[in-house]
């Protein structure tokens, strides 16, 4: 049965009628609204508006930004960024659609993964998870490196191309894992639990290539980060781009910006350990060279100080023969002029000999001698006619003229004592009388006593 | 770490070395003893740098549990 059959007959739109009445109640309705949502299918054509959708979970709409008003924006919009605009709803009859047209745009300050990711970061940091001094060194020439990624990433690729390049002597062993999705985690844990418990490597590499939050968001986990301390062997995280910072970067001993970068840590300190070592090595043999110049150097300063010392005794003979010719002239002026002088001394002696003299002197004693022999033999003479006059003089005063007279002297004998008394005797003791001329020899008989 | 230290020892009496060298006033015999020790040490160290192996594995597990290493990096080389 056809509408317009029946008694009331319903009121009928033209599309255009109704686009209208469609357009003035949807203009009316949202004619300055605030939108948040995700960009996506941006498109900036030559005209120089802005063409894109925005989107959330369930449902879409497409948007518009006309050059006047995208000049003034501070960044160009991008898909995928989440964003909170300002604008209106738009009606295009001709293809009736309905559109955004937009005024104003802002970047969301953070998503809610942006958002999780910070909460975790304050919780794990009150925790000390990050502290500086729990973090293990980065070993010293390491030699064996286990490298946890996907083995067909392309992390995998540019951490073995720079190893390559820089000729590293490196062994490395890739550990396989998924690193983005469901279970990506738990499989980065297990690996690191295994290359700990089986692996006797130097070194951990957890790596990934860059990607959106959502992307990394294996490595912003939890359990991860305490792995990564647990682990006994010292862990670089290497996720994501430059700007891209993880939990697993926070958590690591070490975090290298880039894959690139992480295999640059590595072979670093070993190339500039081999670059000091050629340098030294150049300061050696610089300096052996320099102190070898130096001393031929003065080798040569002293050959040409020292003369040859044939020449030298030859020139010291030279010198002494002549200084023996001076000598010996010298002698011979000396010994001459000597000589001379003798000469004339002597002439002078024989003018004045003392010969004369002597011989006068000679004669002079001989007659001083006679004269005192003179004067002596006088002086004996009458000494010896006084003594012989002294002499005569005694004997006539001694006993043998008292004898001449008569008188005789008596002895005791044996002792010859003179006897003056006739009692110094007795009859019977021996006497000698003593005469002039001789003597008697007699004996005691008696004692005759004078009385006067 | 005692190859940290053997290696470390030999890098500062190399520099001691060095430094005497061109200081230049040891006597001639001494200089050429303490060069040769210069150039033994650098033999030390460099080999010490290049001890490593050089090679690239990837870690498989086997279906037993265990695991197995396998060259890896053929792939790359493709890519080149």
């Amino acid at each position: 049965m056809s509408v317009l059959l029946s008694e009331q007959a319903p009121k009928i739109y033209s599309v255009s009628e109704l686009t209208k009445e469609i357009q003035q109640i949807i203009e009316g309705q949202f004619n300055t609204i605030w939108i948040e949502g995700e960009i996506s299918n941006f498109r900036a054509p030559i005209s120089g508006h802005y063409y894109m959708s925005l989107k959330d979970e369930y449902a879409q709409i497409r948007a518009v930004m006309f050059r006047g008003q995208n000049r003034s924006l501070a960044f160009v919009p991008k898909d995928g960024l989440k964003v909170i605009a300002k604008g209106r709803l738009g009606i295009y009859p001709p293809r009736g659609e309905y559109q955004l047209i937009l005024e104003y745009i802002e970047p969301l300050g953070i998503g809610a993964l942006a958002l999780a990711f910070e909460q975790l970061k304050r919780k794990l940091a009150a925790q000390g998870i990050f502290d500086q001094s729990i973090k293990k060194p980065i070993p010293f020439l390491p030699q064996k490196v286990a490298v946890i990624t996907s083995p067909t990433g392309a992390a995998i690729k540019d951490f073995l191309k720079v190893i390559r390049r820089r000729f590293a002597n490196l062994e490395i062993i890739v550990v396989p894992v998924r690193v983005q999705g469901e279970g990506a985690t738990e499989e980065i844990i297990k690996a690191i639990e295994l290359v700990n418990s089986k692996l006797n490597v130097d070194i951990i590499v957890i790596t990934r290539g860059g990607g959106s939050i959502e992307d990394l968001w294996a490595f912003n986990q939890e359990e991860l980060a305490f792995a990564i301390r647990r682990s006994k062997i010292p862990i670089v995280s290497a996720v994501g781009h430059e700007i891209d910072i993880t939990i697993s970067d926070l958590a690591a001993d070490l975090r290298a910006p880039t894959p690139s970068a992480a295999a640059e840590i590595l072979v670093e300190e070993k190339e500039a350990l081999i670059r000091r070592l050629s340098d030294i090595r150049e300061r050696l043999v610089t300096g052996i060279k320099n102190i070898m110049i130096q001393r031929s150097l003065e080798i040569n300063r002293f050959r040409n100080s020292i003369r040859d010392p044939i020449k030298v005794i030859q020139d010291r003979l030279l010198r002494i023969d002549e200084l023996a010719l001076r000598c010996i002239r010298a002698m011979n002026v000396a010994i001459d002029k000597k000589k001379d002088k003798i000469g004339s001394i002597s002439k002078t002696l024989t003018m004045c000999s003392p010969i004369n003299k002597i011989n006068s002197i000679r004669q002079d004693i001989q007659f001083k001698k006679k004269t005192i022999t003179a004067i002596l033999t006088q002086r004996l003479n009458e000494r010896s006619m006084y003594v012989k006059r002294l002499s005569n003089r005694l004997e006539d005063l001694g006993p043998i003229s008292v004898l001449k007279r008569g008188y005789s002297i008596t002895m005791r004998l044996p002792e010859e004592k003179i006897l003056r008394n006739a009692d110094e005797s007795k009859k019977g003791d021996r006497i000698r009388i003593i005469l002039a001329k001789g003597n008697l020899i007699g004996e005691v008989i008696s004692q005759e006593k004078r009385n006067e | 770490m005692n190859k940290k230290k053997s290696f470390e020892d030999a890098m500062k009496r190399l520099e001691e070395i060095v430094q005497m060298l061109e200081n230049g006033n040891l006597p001639l015999e001494e200089s050429l003893k303490v060069f040769e020790e210069g150039m033994r040490l650098i033999r030390f160290c460099t080999n010490k740098l290049e001890e490593a192996e050089k090679k690239v594995t990837i870690l498989i597990q086997e279906s037993g549990g265990g695991y197995t290493q396998l060259p890896f990096g053929d792939e790359e080389k493709k890519d080149e």
